[in-house]
């Protein structure tokens, strides 16, 4: 049942205001429009998740010498754009950072390490059980992605990434894990 | 700066960010502190792209940096220039309280007043009372406002404690981007998501004036993309004291239940959140000033229940643009005879867009629909003429985020046009400046304009039980003098203008401070005046004024907050703060002695105020936390001020097992710590309190 008293006020705040309001937006936008740059914005996100990748990488020991390049591999839709290709620049001690994007499941025994950045289905899991007990650290950045193989698995906590690992798989696939990052993982599976 | 101050800066940043807890602002400033600064940096070192910059960090700051996405609160970007301090789970969880109110107690320039087992008063800068009404309290975005007097009653506030994420509390008006009421502050109580309450949590415990509590909570997940939560809380709580040493017969019960889903889908996420309470109080009435001699005045039980759904849906269209749909149910049921009886239904929609504008502007715009419906029940206290009544809001808001300077200056513009059906339209525009000189600073100003509209028992209540055996402020009378309170269909909004700035500096990444200042400026406040003295001819004899409502008094506040956070050492953390505000009022000097809420409000407002909080952590499985309180006087009760302290050791045997033992106001056998206004309940003292508890994790 709507009130009768209605618009009491209304009448003479409104145009006086307004003008005010259009002028300081005006004076704004004068203000700021000569300056502007082109900004493209990356998602912080996948900025942040891909620091953290190279800091598995780091923290990674491979058996034997291995091979020299470290090949990074990322399987699935890719959500890093470029952050990823900034590693390329980067190596792990002496060994240069590759980074490559593939969809064949042949192709990533090739590789150091895989990110997988699709949530872990059965066709998934085939895969990853495909690359077990091979010195291959897969990572992955999806709930229960731990308990299907995956040996690093990043999650999204109270707005910070925090990761998980599954100890177990890095001794089978014979990766030594540095007790670092066994230190700051939010869980150690065995 | 740019290399080497880069990181000290971005550290400052991340620092901050996790200071005032605002995802977005991170988010935009972390994305224009790396790629302005990687612009410089390329122009300086002629090589373009050499990337991350987040790649230099640490796992353990990387592990700080807040990464939600741009879209999800996009409404908190304007809030850089604002005094805002984040109470997190973690200060909750080390704190021992068992309820919200209590965790406000935390942050500097909040006023909580402990009025019985159920009550609380809880107001930002001054204008305290149980039903204050100048804030605007959010859980989840839920607006918890009760529509018959414009505030918050925080007995029916809860939720699982362990389940809260933060929250976020702004001081001063932030009603351009929250809305009506957003006046003197802001709280908004944010739990956490589904995905982060995975696992079952099992809580109970015991003591002295926390009798006893249980809680429980479940979290799956229904498929990959779609976690959820359950819950159950209940508790009973012992009755309180009045200072006689009588009981207030006021001890509580309490169940309370929901659910929370969410779902992923591409670009869309999905929120269904639910909950359901009841509660059994009770209270004792001041019989001296209760003129019905007929009515029970003492062990009225009475209860409140209610629940509320709540859906939100958030699309991002790409890293600038989002758009937001919410909508809510909420009802609540009070009974409390014979003084206070009502339904409150509430019902909302929200939708707000956000996108970018030539690069340098962030511009978020809504519209937001609100129902409300109260019904008060007849009785012979408190009469709302009409008895049931449906009001509607319907607002409009616009506010830009521009970056003047990138890095260094931020200028936020914005206003809110809401119409209501007491006093129309009204305009709540406000502008704000924040500066970063360097990579330890941080100053901003801000000047904004907010309104308190009225409440239903300002406009259509009488209040017809308050007798004065005296009348302040009038010689003696042969007669007590009932006093007829009577809204008023011509009452108008409240208003403010606010003046504000602030301050913060780092000194270390262990150490900061943050002060703020405000000068608030209010006119029309809410004041009363006398009509003319009849005698009641018939028994009992009465002298009989009508209190009416007005809109003349005006106050003019000053006051500032101080804040600080240090940690000397690793497992070591101190958080202190002191508020300090001075009130002058300006209103009919009769009504000083008799209006706590207003005239009489400076009074009621204690001008110092400290907590100090020390959170030691002795191993990974010990920790010691101590809380010390100082309030200064409240004349207007006769109140003298006090030095309290909570205590909570905890002790984790097991990685899934917590213990503790919790001590609360342990430096008296109990104190008063203010009086009930409006609904004359028998004041309370508020005893020192232990209890402990287990909670297990799996």
């Amino acid at each position: 049942m709507p009130s009768p008293l209605i618009d009491r006020s209304s009448g003479k705040m409104l145009p006086r205001s307004l003008a005010r309001l259009l002028l300081v937006f005006l004076l704004g936008y004068g203000l700021v429009m000569p300056q502007r740059s082109a900004l493209a914005q990356p998602a912080l996100e996948y900025q942040v998740k891909a620091a953290f990748i190279y800091n598995f990488l780091a923290f990674t020991h491979w058996p034997g010498n291995g091979a020299q390049v470290i090949n990074l591999c990322l399987y699935g839709e890719d959500h890093f754009g470029q952050e990823i290709d900034k590693l390329q620049n980067k190596s792990v001690g002496a060994r240069p950072i590759k980074v490559l994007r593939s969809n064949d499941p042949e192709q990533l025994k090739q590789c150091q390490a895989v990110f997988f950045s699709q949530p872990v289905n059965d066709n998934l899991t085939g895969i990853m059980r495909s690359l077990s007990g091979k010195p291959i650290l897969t990572l992955t950045d999806h709930a229960n992605a731990i308990s299907k193989g995956a040996i690093i698995n990043m999650n999204l906590i109270d707005e910070k990434i925090v990761f998980e690992i599954n100890l177990g798989s890095a001794r089978k696939s014979g990766l030594d894990i540095s007790s670092k990052l066994l230190q700051l993982a939010v869980k150690v599976h065995q | 700066m740019k290399i080497s101050g880069y990181f000290t800066w971005l550290f400052f940043r991340i620092r901050l960010v996790k200071l005032i807890g605002l995802r977005a602002f991170a988010v935009k400033l972390l994305v224009i502190a790396v790629l302005t600064d990687l612009t410089g940096m390329a122009a300086a070192q002629g090589n373009s792209a050499t990337g991350n910059q987040l790649l230099g960090l640490s796992l353990e700051e990387l592990m700080d940096i807040k990464v939600t996405t741009v879209s999800r609160r996009p409404q908190k970007l304007s809030e850089v220039a604002s005094a805002v301090f984040v109470i997190t789970q973690d200060d909750i969880r080390r704190s021992g309280v068992t309820n919200i109110p209590d965790a406000l107690r935390m942050a500097p320039g909040v006023q909580v007043d402990r009025l019985g087992t159920d009550k609380w008063a809880v107001s930002i800068r001054g204008f305290t009372g149980r039903f204050a009404n100048k804030l605007q309290v959010l859980i989840d975005g839920r607006s918890v406002y009760n529509p018959i007097f414009s505030g918050t009653l925080w007995e029916q506030q809860d939720t699982l404690m362990e389940d809260i994420e933060r929250i976020e509390v702004i001081r001063g008006p932030a009603a351009t981007v929250w809305g009506i009421n957003a006046v003197n502050g802001v709280i908004n109580i944010i739990t956490k998501k589904a995905a982060d309450t995975q696992g079952t949590l099992l809580t109970a415990g015991g003591g002295s004036f926390e009798q006893g509590f249980v809680s429980a909570r479940y979290g799956g997940k229904m498929n990959e993309d779609t976690p959820f939560r359950v819950y159950a809380k209940g508790f009973a709580r012992h009755h309180t004291d009045a200072p006689s040493g009588a009981s207030n017969r006021d001890q509580w019960q309490s169940g309370r239940g929901g659910f929370r889903i969410d779902h992923h889908r591409g670009n869309d996420q999905f929120t269904l959140q639910g909950d359901i309470f009841a509660n059994a109080i009770g209270d004792t009435y001041d019989k001296s000033v209760i003129s019905l001699q007929s009515s029970p005045t003492n062990n009225v039980r009475g209860q409140n229940e209610g629940g509320n759904i709540r859906f939100r849906w958030d699309r991002t269209l790409s890293e600038q643009s989002s758009i937001l749909l919410q909508t809510y149910y909420d009802r609540v049921r009070y009974q409390m005879s014979p003084l206070f009886s009502f339904d409150t239904e509430s019902f909302d929609v929200d939708a707000q867009h956000r996108f970018s504008l030539w690069d340098r502007h962030d511009i978020t715009w809504g519209g937001n629909y609100r129902l409300y419906h109260s019904k008060v029940f007849e009785n012979g206290f408190i009469k709302l003429t009409p008895q049931d009544r449906t009001n509607h809001v319907y607002s409009g808001f616009i506010r830009d985020d521009i970056t003047l300077i990138p890095n260094r200056l931020y200028f936020n513009l914005g206003t809110r046009l809401d119409h209501n059906d007491f006093t129309g339209l009204e305009i709540q525009p406000s502008a704000r400046l924040a500066w970063t000189p360097d990579t330890e600073n941080t100053l901003w100003l801000s000047v904004s304009r907010a309104v308190r509209t009225p409440a239903r028992a300002e406009n259509d209540a009488t209040l017809d039980f308050l007798q004065f055996g005296n009348a302040p402020g009038l010689p003696p009378l042969p007669f007590p003098l009932k006093a007829v309170f009577q809204g008023s269909h011509s009452f108008q909004s409240e208003k403010l203008l606010a003046y504000e700035a602030g301050y913060r500096h780092r000194f270390s990444p262990q150490a900061s401070v943050d002060i703020s200042g405000f000068v608030n400026d209010y006119s029309e406040l809410r004041d009363f005046s006398l009509g003319g003295f009849t005698l009641n001819t018939g028994l009992p004899r009465q002298i009989i004024t009508s209190v009416l409502t007005d809109n003349s008094a005006a106050a003019l506040t000053y006051g500032f907050e101080l804040s600080g956070d240090w940690k000397p050492t690793q497992n070591w953390r101190l958080q202190g703060n002191y508020s300090f505000i001075d009130m002058r009022i300006s209103s009919n000097p009769l009504t000083k002695d008799f209006d706590p809420s207003v005239s009489g409000a400076d009074k009621v407002t204690p001008q110092h105020r400290i907590s100090l909080r020390s959170n030691y952590d002795l191993s990974d499985k010990l920790d010691i936390n101590l809380w010390l309180r100082y309030i200064s006087n409240i004349a207007y009760y006769n109140l003298p001020g006090y030095v309290t302290a909570d205590a909570k050791v905890s002790y984790r045997p097991a990685k899934n097992i917590e213990l503790y033992v919790v001590g609360q106001n342990l430096f008296s056998r109990n104190h008063q710590e203010l009086a009930p206004d409006f609904i004359p309940s028998i004041p309370a003292v508020i005893p020192r309190g232990v209890y402990g508890g287990i909670q297990i994790r799996f």
